[in-house]
């Protein structure tokens, strides 16, 4: 049932961004965020890896204490 | 088996990947460079021309005029995916230079594994792959069915990792010829796909090859012809389970997530790069022709 679900959400996201993005497609800056997305990608990942190294820490603290 | 035997084992590909790079991006694009003066078209090549895309979409929206008014597209598209079906997506696996480019990136950066995506269930990796290619087929019939306007489809190119490669090229290759210097489509569409493709795609996914699994819709196409292929019996790769010693080594060297738990090949997702082939230690994958042991 899973592979059907992933199936589903690719399926639905792949158009859906695509629409989404077009404004970005046309010419930089044209939708309300202005530009900014372009920091998007960067912050998503630097939370990724923060969160992961948190988890790391927190970890390491617990097998110490 | 260390890096450096790796890259030993596995010379021609990398030698044929710059190959790739030489035939089809600006400013060399020799193999365009062929087509035009077969032709006759005096515009500038570039990789626009090779364009795989465009004519899947065409396909798909019915458009099937434009196929014979761009000959060189079309041949092209039909020389990949008839390669695919016959010999599997060697296109893919030794030729693109936007895969090339991402997964030397994700070698070249020594992130550790840990920080990388790595779907290990090739079900699931294949559901999201196709269920993207189906997205991606939906806009192209939303277009042929005119239910929105044309326009959706003339601004892909500025999605597409092909042009911001040639871009890429462009900039550090344009002074080899004075007469090209088109830096085309750039805009933040053009960073998205730039770092979905060699940031997300290259360094933070595990064998570099994010941007081919689950945005490139000719891998997706040339995989299901290599799977029909493999049933056929046509050039594939099998895997011989009693000469198996379960080391894992094809899983850690496949760059598209394509070796399954009991180590068998999911045919939907490989690209033929033989990397598996050249590692394992037992010969228990090998590539084969004729029906023996086709693929279910
Ligand atoms: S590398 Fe060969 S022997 Fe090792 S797990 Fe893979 S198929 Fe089996
Ligand atoms: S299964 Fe083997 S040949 Fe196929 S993509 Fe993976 S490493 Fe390459």
């Amino acid at each position: 049932m899973r592979y059907i679900w992933a199936f589903i959400l690719a399926a639905s996201v792949a158009p859906i961004t695509y629409l989404f993005s077009i404004p970005c497609g046309f010419s930089c800056a044209q939708c309300p965020l202005g530009g900014i997305c372009i920091l998007a990608y960067p912050l998503i990942f630097l939370g990724v890896i923060i969160i992961k190294f948190i988890r790391k820490i927190k970890s390491l603290i617990s097998k110490i204490a | 088996m260390n890096r450096f035997e790796i890259l030993k084992k596995n010379k021609w590909r990398y030698i044929s990947f710059i190959i790739g790079f030489l035939l089809l991006v600006s400013p060399f694009a020799l193999l365009i460079r062929l087509e035009f003066w077969i032709t006759g078209n005096l515009a500038e090549p570039s990789i626009h021309y090779a364009c795989l895309r465009m004519p899947i979409g065409w396909i798909f929206r019915g458009a099937v005029n434009y196929l014979i008014s761009r000959p060189e597209m079309t041949a092209f598209i039909i020389g990949v995916l008839g390669l695919s079906l016959f010999l599997g997506p060697i296109f893919c696996g030794w030729l693109c230079p936007v895969g090339a480019v991402s997964e030397a990136i994700s070698r070249i950066i020594p992130l550790p594994n840990k920080f990388r995506i790595h779907i290990k269930d090739t079900n699931i990796t294949s559901a999201l792959r196709y269920g993207f290619f189906a997205g991606y087929i939906t806009i192209y019939i939303l277009i042929g069915l005119k239910l929105s306007g044309d326009w959706i489809g003339s601004i892909c190119c500025r999605f597409c990792a092909s042009t911001i490669l040639q871009n890429l090229a462009a900039g550090i290759f344009g002074w080899l010829l004075p007469t090209y210097g088109s830096i085309e489509y750039w805009g933040t569409a053009s960073i998205i796909v730039l770092i979905s493709w060699l940031i997300i795609g290259g360094i933070f996914t595990y064998g570099g090859r994010g941007w081919c699994l689950f945005f490139c819709p000719l891998g997706a196409f040339s995989n299901l012809l290599y799977k029909v292929g493999a049933k056929l019996g046509f050039y594939r790769i099998t895997y011989n389970k009693d000469k198996c010693s379960h080391c894992k080594k094809c899983n850690l060297v496949c760059p598209m997530w394509a070796i399954k738990s009991d180590h068998s090949v999911e045919t939907a997702l490989c690209i033929n790069c033989k990397e598996c082939v050249n590692i394992c230690p037992t010969g228990a994958l090998t590539m084969k022709w004729g029906k023996e042991n086709a693929t279910k």
